[in-house]
């Protein structure tokens, strides 16, 4: 009879392992929730997925600089990731962020389409500027049309490389006579920020 | 030894006891669990209720394909241009009445490349407009019904989800869904969709393409809150959705929808 009682236990025991203790592995805690079946981890799993994009109002909290010239500005409503890239990774650790400074990166939003609003800022991007990158003339942070350009304080011959004939930006016709020696005699060169 | 007809019967109630003990422990256990597991598995969800909408203005989206840009590394899809949560279509209605669509690699490079607009050189048009598609969120979603085994469903904020451990790939729900919405991952093998990024909006920040939209042409909050960009829209400006007739009633609405557009 003895061992009969302790077959029995042993018995009890094992199911006890097997139907409530190792239940708990494979079967999801919200089992006997309503809804469908693991709805609620699966919710969770999402809601915890990394972020690649950070939370904007970090951006601020150390490129005041920028921060502020570019919220006065035309730009304001184009976030920092927009031509930043993804930042969270750059918060976190610090990774130094890429940034397309190429024309065609200007020309996704600003060469002309018609399929663009029409008061949207579009230029012919062939007509306009030839080659040089749009930062020289149009500051990404204070974009402003016409562009306020910040001149480099480098010597008289870089006015050449704008103001020449074939230019971007042409001296006028009575100054071809001038020698370029003389450019900064009587113009001022604004100082670069 | 025989065992007597008396001890049989002990025997027997005592093993039908312990089975009734044995399964309320099981259940007593479960509730312990999930008592103490609620407030992980709770959502800090800062929304209450399907007030949620998203919107978008055709009047504004000037195809810089910037939001699929986003949407991708924000959610790592894969970049492969057939596989996408969110995609920018170009729609461009010439004056003898022809329509034409395309959505060059879904219009994550934007539209401005020589190769894109070759076809469009020379041609009258009368109209021409991008209009950004994502999945709706439909109330009445078609993806979740159509699921074998229940594998997408709708979080209580309306936001419809798949759960990747459940899907078998069978891709009912990619058919089943009118605007193209979902796609198998080939990576996993199960189907994936946009989720209005679900882990940004639960911490109150705006979903990826939102925040990285330039001209503001993709909306996103809380209908009920009078102050939110979206209820100030949909109250203020003329809101359509897709393919209203299917009565899946999305949750995504659109300014300056043109007839036509699908």
């Amino acid at each position: 009879m003895k061992h009969l009682v302790r077959a029995g236990g042993v018995l009890i025991a094992i199911l006890f392992v097997f139907f409530v203790l190792l239940r708990v592995i494979p079967v999801p805690e919200s089992f006997n929730a309503y809804g469908f079946y693991r709805e609620k981890e699966n919710t969770a799993e999402w809601a915890a997925r990394p972020m690649a994009y950070a939370d904007p109002i970090l951006c601020n909290q150390c490129h005041q600089t920028n921060h502020g010239s570019w919220s006065d500005s035309k730009h304001k409503t184009v976030s920092c990731e927009n031509c930043h890239g993804p930042g969270q990774s750059h918060v976190d650790k610090g990774t130094p962020v890429k940034i397309d400074e190429s024309r065609e990166a200007c020309a996704v939003c600003h060469s002309k389409l018609p399929s663009r609003p029409r008061d949207f800022p579009q230029v012919d991007m062939e007509q306009h500027g030839g080659k040089t990158e749009c930062k020289t003339c149009h500051s990404p942070h204070a974009p402003a049309i016409p562009p306020v350009v910040l001149h480099p304080e480098a010597g008289y011959s870089n006015c050449l490389l704008c103001h020449s004939a074939g230019g971007l930006k042409p001296f006028p016709a009575n100054h071809s006579a001038n020698s370029p020696d003389s450019c900064t005699s009587c113009h001022s060169v604004k100082r670069s920020v | 030894m025989l065992i007597s007809r008396r001890d049989f019967i002990k025997g027997g109630v005592a093993g039908a006891v312990g089975g009734v003990v044995l399964y309320n422990t099981s259940h007593l256990m479960r509730t312990l669990a999930e008592t103490r597991s609620a407030q992980s598995l709770k959502v800090a969800s800062p929304i209450k209720g399907r007030s949620l909408r998203f919107v978008v203005d055709i009047n504004k989206c000037i195809g810089c394909g910037k939001c699929v840009k986003a949407c991708k590394l924000e959610n790592d899809v894969p970049l492969e241009p057939e596989f996408n949560r969110t995609w920018v279509e170009r729609y461009t209605i010439t004056r003898s009445g022809e329509t034409l669509v395309d959505s060059p690699n879904g219009g994550i490079d934007g539209f401005t490349a020589d190769y894109m607009n070759e076809k469009y050189k020379g041609l009258d048009i009368r109209k021409s407009f991008f209009v950004p598609k994502l999945c709706n969120q439909c109330e009445k979603p078609p993806c979740v019904s159509v699921c074998p085994v229940a594998a997408t469903y709708a979080t209580e904020e309306g936001v419809i989800l798949v759960d990747r451990n459940a899907c078998i790939g069978c891709r009912y729900c990619v058919q089943a869904c009118p605007y193209g919405a979902r796609f198998l991952d080939p990576r996993y093998k199960v189907v994936d969709k946009c989720t209005w990024c679900y882990h940004r909006i639960t911490k109150g920040l705006l979903p990826a393409c939102v925040e990285v939209c330039p001209v503001g042409a993709r909306m996103f909050g809380d209908i009920e809150d009078p102050n939110s960009k979206v209820s100030q829209v949909i109250r203020e400006r003329a809101v359509a959705v897709l393919k209203p007739e299917l009565g899946t009633e999305p949750m995504v609405y659109y300014v300056g929808l043109e007839k036509g557009v699908r």
